[in-house]
């Protein structure tokens, strides 16, 4: 292994397969982040997921959503989680319809499952597939 | 987009669906391994998207069993029929209500007993035969949406 100390090296167009540092930073010698911050501040994983019809539209570092019933899905990850520690961010869509919400139901390392509701009446809410489900993952792997 | 899904039978009793991602690589058995609970997997099958029920409406009645694909439990989707008849005539009790109110502040006893009629109508729509009489689902969801449209013509 070279060691250069000191030095202000260019290079274009690197290819490698491991590269250790201590921090990226950008052409000019900013926005500095360390490995670490990278690594907790991307998604792990994220999904686009249709329930009405049901389909999987986009994803990342997913495997495969499961369409337990009405308004209740899992979204199965392709690399399990470190623990449950993890974090999950959701939004959707009924279009057409009032008052809106998701429900964390279940964690696990493999996956995290979700229902989605309306405010049907003042009197409650009713579970219905929601046409709109984007969720991102974030944590340890 | 695979043409492929798992099904299996949930602790819950309905049939769940195992969608793949788009860009899941690896096979539907490894798959069915990885994300049906253990406790499940005596129901699981791999079977053709088509297969698969389109129309939800009765989605939580929806059962599966090994070497099936999902089937629609016609007595569980008698019972979801009647819980969306209650639900759908939630919102006309409410105007009844205002309607019979109305009608007490302004004495007017044709208008109460007119309301009486209709909120008994509401009341009696759950029992309404055509939903027992349903002989398959497609037969209990139109039986199910005219007697909504009862419910909200009132």
């Amino acid at each position: 292994m070279s060691t250069l100390s000191n030095t202000d090296l260019t290079v274009t167009d690197v290819t490698a397969t491991d590269i250790n540092t201590t921090n990226l930073k950008n052409a000019s010698g900013a926005e500095a982040s360390t490995p670490a911050e990278i690594n907790s501040g991307r998604a792990k994983a994220w999904v686009d997921y249709n329930q009405q019809t049901p389909a999987v539209i986009g994803s990342f570092g997913v495997s495969s959503v499961t369409d337990n019933s009405a308004g209740n899905f899992t979204v199965n990850f392709s690399t399990a989680f470190a623990d449950t520690t993890f974090v999950g961010v959701t939004s959707m869509n009924l279009y057409n319809r009032g008052s809106q919400a998701t429900s964390l139901l279940t964690k696990t390392t493999g996956g995290m499952s979700f229902g989605t509701n309306y405010e049907a009446s003042p009197d409650g809410n009713t579970i219905a597939d929601a046409e709109v489900n984007m969720c991102v993952f974030f944590g340890d792997q | 987009m695979s043409d492929k899904r798992i099904v299996y039978q949930s602790d819950e009793g309905i049939a769940a669906v195992v969608i793949p991602a788009p860009d899941y690589s690896g096979t539907m058995e490894d798959l069915l391994e990885r994300v049906v609970p253990e406790n499940c997997k005596d129901s699981a099958d791999i079977v053709d998207v088509d297969t698969v029920e389109s129309d939800r409406t009765f989605r939580n009645a929806w059962v599966t069993e090994q070497g099936k694909s999902v089937e629609v439990d016609l007595d569980k989707s008698k019972v979801l029929a009647i819980q969306k008849v209650r639900q759908a005539r939630v919102p006309k009790f409410v105007e009844l209500d205002v309607a019979y109110q109305r009608a007490v502040e302004e004495d007017d006893s044709d208008a109460k007993t007119a309301v009486v009629v209709k909120k008994q109508t509401a009341r009696d729509a759950p029992a309404d035969s055509r939903i027992d009489n349903a002989s398959d689902e497609v037969e209990l969801k139109t039986a199910m949406e005219a007697v909504i449209k009862t419910v909200g013509d009132l």
